[in-house]
């Protein structure tokens, strides 16, 4: 074998369609295309306008977390396109009349692609990144607590997706779903290197969030500001801890479950065979260990969005602060509980299957306890519709649905009529569309100042979200009821006429949801040109109730001059109500902040050419990789000069200067909030 | 949590304090395994029962060795790590615990007796 | 947990923000204590596993029963667990500061202590390969040597590790950094005797009761 392993000319994306020109063909050929040409356009234009080198300085090789945070946003939304994309390509093939455009194996990879990129490429980057700019400045930190292993843990996850991308380019991805479960995985019946792909793009990303799992415990457990115990935490940083401990807990599984198919297909192990006591039940088993706790991962976070973009434009005290802290302990633990719910029809005893059933409804009931809470605190508030606003409405009102879809598949006996079906597909996609997706862009909506100093645009924003949500219906409540008719999930075709109604309507939503995704390129367009009139830098544009809201905007590289002392659980509100603008500072000190560094990104380069080395079976380069990965990390151990120092003065100076500006904004009423008028810091009574 | 440094020397109460933990979570070790070895390889009890015994031994150790060599007690320094192994050891039960029972339950339906479906 | 949380919840009082280097450490050992327990978790999946295995995954190949006896891995046994008391003794002595010289000794001693250890799951491994009994003859030969052989990897590493450390030990001189990194392959290489025992018990012992 040459030391390029498997790989030859016919895995360039190019080749089989010059070879068997049609259109299935033609599609991928033209999906690796603007793979490689959007690579080289965006490297021209980084060279054309000589922005290599603020890029590495400025972004690449920095360690401060807000900046992590935006690129783990930046690497969601291009994955988000790509993901949406094949989702219309679906629909499209299936509204086609039968077989449609595209091969079956051309079909099955785009479902499978689809399926792991949105999970792991579009959620988890854009969870893991709100997180990182958000929660650290709502706990008085001035960082993560580990912020080299932070960047690692982005340029992995950054990794694993690259590998993904390539797949469009060289070879192909895998055709299992993004379940992947052997024997259909196993090397005998999909021998080529598609699995590959799948296992080692995982396993990249998953080492990432484990270590972002334990980055964001610790930082929590530690760096919280004097006088903030636990239960005076903002919700968001609560929904935080929580997803950190099932980050930490449950991505093992999935590592050790596609290690395992790893060793089975290369090394000729007998976990998961159909011969010689391979058991491959247990990889379903070990995959929903890891998976349903996912789910959790997935959607804590945006009911910690919610718990404050709902108080913040209903002008009101989030409603039960305790009972929503227990309920998402009560979730988070839970959520280990229940995983045999995704395959009740795999063959285990009635009372097995009932006592699962049974844990799962029961966590219904937190959740249920979460969505009173928003309603109660919306009851009488003064609603203000912003985009942030009306994605959190939207997510309440179609997660109810999805929720009771969930309670009903819940059964077992109701599962297995529905099992595999489009119904299950319509039910989970009834849970992360609003559940996650609406949750992150009512938060990028919300918390954009922070990172950037102005606000986005309102016009679009609320043009991208009706979009999503009549597209979202349209899309999917045809599934709920084709699902019930009988339609299997992940067919490349179907051929009863009955159905074909119901497909248009889910076709002509998908496109409602692309015009969605549109609008919000649209959105971010429109707002960095007018940034001038969307400027807020005072801060605070929309009479904010947490901490983060205290700073200007957009927040400076300490995020904090002094470290507030915490003695409620709104800080800031609390000082508003004493008439002040900026908080009283306490003890201003030197602070360290990490050095910019190259080297994160340098050992995830390693890792992941190591990992498309493995992917062709280039053992010699997977190899040195390894060795170099660990070399590099050798070598940073070395390098005791990580920090610099920020001078107490410089400290003293910016507050001076946030106090100054301050009070030279003018004040302006809640009614001009979504104006020009908004420099930062409206107040509810107005001058 | 641990601390790396003491202002204690090694004459100190202290240290040998310390050591004594160490030596004897060792000694109990060692006991605790030997014992094993003999029930295990004896033949004086019932497979069964001897399985249960070794089990017991095991758990018995494991404690032994937290306390002794990585200082999860009861002090107010080490609470953090105890909670943390506690919540662990939840987890793991759930988990491998959960894994057996689900994968015994399948092969129960299954026909599959011990050596499971040779050959096939 | 919750209830962990709130009872601690006082670390905010009572951590000033801007840490000394005392309280770095402490936290960088507790980041290191939650790695470890979720490497736990990866070593109680294999156990699940190979119990499954063992049980329903024989298939044409050998059973634990007359694959394993008691002798060598007692004798490895007996070697981790000195090691893992050694290596108490050269942390122990490294806080309560015994000289450089005595703290590289126990480390060079646990080290050669995991290096016999190491040395007896080979000649093991070779062993049963010689005999024709390969991971690829059942589930359950697949996932003896992938559980034993995961817990050798890591005493591997550890190795490597404390090699890596006398070597910076001597650059550096023994500088908190280090003690630090001393403590954290302390606690790796205990977490790996514990898991041990659950892998002796189960494998081993409860494997010649079978
Ligand atoms: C944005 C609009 C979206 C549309 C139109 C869409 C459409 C689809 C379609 C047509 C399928 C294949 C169904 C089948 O089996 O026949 C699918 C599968 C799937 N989708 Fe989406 N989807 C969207 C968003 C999302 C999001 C946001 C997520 C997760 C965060 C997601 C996760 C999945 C998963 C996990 C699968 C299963 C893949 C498999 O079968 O292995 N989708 N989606
Ligand atoms: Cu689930």
């Amino acid at each position: 074998m040459s030391i390029l392993g498997s790989l030859d000319l016919n895995d360039v994306f190019i080749v089989p369609f010059l070879k068997e020109p049609t259109l299935s063909t033609g599609i991928a050929a033209g999906a690796g295309g603007i793979v490689v040409l959007g690579a080289l356009a965006v490297a021209l234009l980084l060279t054309v306008k000589g922005w290599w080198k603020p890029l590495w300085s400025e972004w690449l090789t920095s360690l401060d977390h807000k900046k992590i945070g935006v690129m783990y946003v930046v690497l969601a939304a291009i994955m988000l396109i790509r993901g949406v994309l094949e989702a219309v390509v679906m629909r499209a093939q299936q509204v086609s009349p039968a077989p449609g455009f595209l091969s079956v194996e051309h079909h099955a990879e785009l479902f499978s692609t689809h399926g792991t990129i949105m999970i792991f490429f579009v959620a988890m980057p854009f969870l893991t990144g709100v997180i990182n700019v958000v929660m650290p400045l709502q706990i008085g930190a001035r960082d993560m607590e580990f912020p080299f292993m932070n960047a690692v843990s982005l340029w992995l996850s950054v990794g694993g997706a690259a590998l993904v991308m390539a797949s469009l380019v060289v070879g192909h991805f895998e055709t299992g779903g993004w379940t992947a479960y052997p024997p259909y995985t196993g090397i005998k019946l999909s021998p080529n290197e598609g699995v590959d792909y799948w296992i080692w793009s995982l396993a990249l990303t998953s080492v990432g969030t484990t270590l972002s799992g334990i980055n964001f415990a610790v930082t929590i457990y530690k760096q919280r500001a004097p006088g903030m115990d636990l239960m005076k935490m903002p919700i968001f940083a609560w929904t935080t801890l929580c997803t950190a401990i099932l980050m930490i807990f449950a991505m093992m599984p999935l590592t050790v479950a596609s290690f395992m198919l790893a060793l089975d297909r290369h090394a000729g192990f007998h976990f998961f065979t159909a011969s010689n006591g391979g058991n491959m039940m247990n990889f379903a088993n070990m995959f929903w260990l890891f998976g349903h706790p996912e789910v959790y991962i997935l959607i804590l976070p945006a009911f910690g969005v919610f718990s404050h973009v709902i108080p913040t434009f209903s002008g009101k005290k989030l409603y039960g602060y305790t009972s929503l802290v227990w309920a998402t302990i009560a979730i988070a633990v839970l959520s280990f509980t229940v995983w045999v719910h995704h395959f009740f029809t795999m063959g285990q005893t009635a009372n097995l299957n009932a006592i699962f059933g049974i844990a799962t409804m029961t966590i219904g009931v937190p959740t249920g306890v979460k969505v009173f809470n928003w309603l109660l605190t919306m009851w009488r508030g003064k609603l203000r519709f912003s985009t942030a606003m009306l994605f959190s409405a939207g997510f309440m009102f179609t997660f109810v649905i999805g929720g009771i879809t969930g309670v009903m598949l819940a059964n077992p006996t109701i599962d297995f009529a529905t099992h595999n079906s489009l119904f299950l597909v319509a039910h989970f996609h009834n849970m992360l569309i609003p559940g996650l997706l609406f949750g992150m862009f009512a938060a990028v909506n919300y918390w954009f100042p922070l990172a950037f100093g102005f606000r986005l645009d309102e016009t679009w924003g609320r043009r991208s979200f009706w979009f999503w949500m009549i597209g979202f219906y349209l899309a999917f409540m045809p599934l709920y009821a084709i699902g019930l008719m009988g339609a299997p999930r992940r067919m490349a075709f179907f051929t009863d006429p009955a159905y074909f109604p119901w497909l248009v309507v889910a076709m002509i939503g998908a496109l409602c949801v692309l015009a969605g995704l549109t609008s919000q390129v649209i959105q971010i367009w429109v707002s960095v040109k007018n940034r001038e009139s969307l400027m807020v830098p005072a801060g605070d544009p929309w009479d904010g109730r947490g901490l983060e809201w205290s700073l200007g905007c957009p927040v400076p590289e300490y995020d904090f001059t002094t470290v507030p002392h915490i003695t409620s659980r709104e800080p800031w509100v609390d000082a508003k109500a004493a008439g002040k603008r900026v908080m009283d500072p306490t003890e201003f000190v030197d602070i360290h902040l990490p050095k910019p560094t190259g080297m994160p990104i340098l050992v995830a380069g390693v890792a992941t050419v190591g990992a498309f080395a493995l992917i062709f079976e280039m053992w010699l380069i997977a190899a040195v990789c390894f060795v170099a990965m660990w070399v590099l990390v050798l070598i940073r151990s070395y390098d005791t000069d990580w920090e610099e120092t920020i001078t107490a003065e410089e400290l003293r100076e910016g507050y001076e200067a946030h106090k100054r500006l301050v009070e030279t904004t003018p004040k302006v009423s809640l009614d001009d909030e979504f104006t020009s008028k908004n420099r930062g810091l409206i107040l509810e009574e107005a001058v | 949590m641990s601390h790396i440094n003491s202002d204690k020397g090694m004459d100190s109460g202290e240290y040998k304090h310390a050591m004594a933990r160490y030596v004897w979570g060792f000694a109990l070790s060692v006991v605790l395994t030997l014992a094993g070895v003999v029930i295990a390889g004896g033949g004086v009890f019932g497979a069964s029962l001897a399985w249960s015994i070794v089990g017991i031994l095991a758990i018995a150790q494991l404690v032994i060795q937290f306390w002794a060599f990585m200082h999860v007690d009861l002090s107010q320094d080490a609470r953090p790590d105890l909670y943390l192994v506690m919540f662990t050891f939840v987890i793991i039960i759930l988990m491998a615990a959960g894994t057996v029972w689900v994968l015994a339950d399948l092969a129960s339906r299954m026909g599959m007796g011990a050596g499971g479906m040779t050959g096939m | 947990m919750s209830a962990t949380m709130t009872n601690t919840g006082a670390a905010g009082h009572s951590a000033p923000h801007d840490h000394g280097h005392h309280d770095k450490t402490s936290t960088v050992i507790f980041g290191f204590w939650i790695f470890l327990m979720s490497d736990l978790i990866a070593f109680s999946l294999m156990i699940a596993n190979y119990a499954d295995a063992e049980w329903h995954g024989i298939a044409n190949g050998p059973s634990p029963h007359e694959l394993f006896s008691l002798g060598l891995p007692t004798i490895e046994t007996m070697a981790l667990l000195i090691s893992t008391f050694t290596f108490g003794l050269c942390t122990l002595g490294m806080k309560y500061g015994a000289s450089m010289k005595r703290t590289v000794g126990w480390l060079v001693l646990t080290l050669a202590l995991g290096a016999i250890f190491l040395g007896i799951e080979l000649y093991e491994f070779h062993e049963f390969w010689t005999e024709g009994n390969t991971p690829q003859v059942s589930g359950f030969l697949t996932a003896y040597y992938s559980l034993v052989g995961l817990h050798g990897l890591h005493v591997t590493s550890g190795i490597i590790w404390g090699i890596i450390l006398m070597v910076q030990m001597k650059h550096f001189g023994m500088n908190d950094l280090l003690k630090s990194r001393l403590v954290r392959l302390g606690l790796f290489w205990h977490m790996l005797d514990i898991v041990w025992i659950a892998l002796f018990t189960k494998v081993y012992l409860m494997g010649v009761l079978s």
